[in-house]
C-alpha cells in the first residue's frame, strides 16, 4: 500500500507531461489547470488505492482520462463528436510521394519536420473528435499500450487500434492540408525548379 | 514472405510496438526487399514522432503547481482561479 505522505515526492514530477495531456483534452487552458488539480487531488485522496512497484504515470493518467471523461468533457463548448469521415490510407504519405524525389537532396525526415508547424500538429490532434483524440493522444504523444489505452477510455483492444488507425488518417489530411496552405508542398516544387 | 497489403496492416502494430516478437521478422523481412513498403514504414514512424515532439512542449500556468500543493494541505477541491 503507498503512503500519502510520499505522494507529493514521487508524482508531482509528472505535472507538466499531465498539463500538456490535459491541454490537448480540454482545449483551453483554464480548463486544463483545473482538470490537473482534481487529478492530483483525487490521485492524493485515492493513494492507498496505487500498488507500489506499478505504473505511477500510467495510474495518474488513467485518473486524468476519467476526470476528464467524467467532469470537464460536459463543460466543453463543442458537442462531443464520435464520428470522423474515411480518409484513404497513407493519405499524407501519397501526395507527398509525388514531390519527395524533387526533394531528393533533402533527407524525407528534415522534409517532414520542416513542413510541419508546431502548432498545425497540435490544432491537427485538438481538431480530432474527441473518441480519436484521447486514443491518439495516449499512444502517440503519451506512448502507451494498446492495452492500458484500452483500460483508460474503458473500450475493448481492437476499438483502440481502429480508432487509433482513423485519428491518424484524419490527422496526416489535415497536416497536409495546412502544409499545403502554408505553401510548402508548391515550394518544394518550386526547389526542384530552381535545381 | 507477405505482401504488401498484409505488411501495411501490421506496420501500425509494428510501429506501436504491439506486433508479436515472432512476427516481427516477416515485417523486417518484406520492408527489406520493398522499397516502396520501406518507404511508408519511415514516413509513418516519422510522423509518429513529429506528433508526440510537437504535442507535448506546453508550459504550465504559474502558480499551477502551488494550487496543488495548497490542495493537499487543505483537501479543498474546488479550483482557485488565479
Amino acid at each position: 500500500m503507498a503512503d500519502q505522505t510520499t505522494f507529493a515526492r514521487d508524482a508531482m514530477e509528472f505535472a507538466p507531461q499531465l498539463y500538456s495531456a490535459a491541454l490537448r483534452m480540454t482545449r483551453n487552458e483554464a480548463d486544463a489547470a483545473d482538470l490537473v488539480q482534481e487529478t492530483y487531488l483525487r490521485a492524493y485522496r485515492g493513494y492507498a488505492n496505487f500498488t507500489e512497484g506499478t505504473n505511477l504515470r500510467a495510474w495518474l493518467y488513467r485518473i486524468l482520462t476519467n476526470t476528464f471523461i467524467n467532469i470537464y468533457r460536459a463543460r466543453q463548448r463543442r458537442p462531443i463528436e464520435t464520428d470522423l469521415a474515411d480518409v484513404e490510407d497513407l493519405y499524407m504519405y501519397r501526395r507527398l510521394d509525388t514531390i519527395e524525389s524533387a526533394a531528393a537532396a533533402r533527407s524525407a525526415e528534415d522534409q517532414l519536420i520542416d513542413m510541419i508547424a508546431d502548432d498545425d500538429v497540435k490544432q491537427a490532434l485538438d481538431d480530432l473528435p474527441e473518441a480519436f483524440r484521447l486514443p491518439v493522444l495516449l499512444a502517440d504523444v503519451e506512448g502507451f499500450s494498446y492495452k492500458e489505452i484500452a483500460e483508460m477510455l474503458d473500450i475493448p483492444i481492437g476499438t483502440v487500434m481502429s480508432r487509433l488507425h482513423r485519428g491518424r488518417k484524419a490527422m496526416q489530411k489535415a497536416l497536409y492540408h495546412y502544409a499545403e496552405a502554408r505553401g510548402f508542398t508548391g515550394s518544394a516544387t518550386k526547389a526542384t525548379d530552381s535545381t | 514472405m507477405p505482401d504488401c497489403n498484409e505488411t501495411l496492416r501490421e506496420l501500425q502494430l509494428f510501429l506501436d510496438g504491439e506486433l508479436p516478437a515472432d512476427e516481427h521478422e516477416h515485417v523486417l523481412g518484406h520492408l527489406n526487399e520493398c522499397l516502396e513498403c520501406f518507404h511508408a514504414f519511415d514516413f509513418q514512424a516519422e510522423l509518429k514522432q513529429v506528433i508526440a515532439k510537437k504535442c507535448r512542449t506546453e508550459v504550465m500556468p504559474d502558480g499551477l503547481l502551488e494550487r496543488i500543493q495548497r490542495c493537499f494541505e487543505t483537501g479543498d477541491d474546488t479550483p482557485v482561479e488565479a
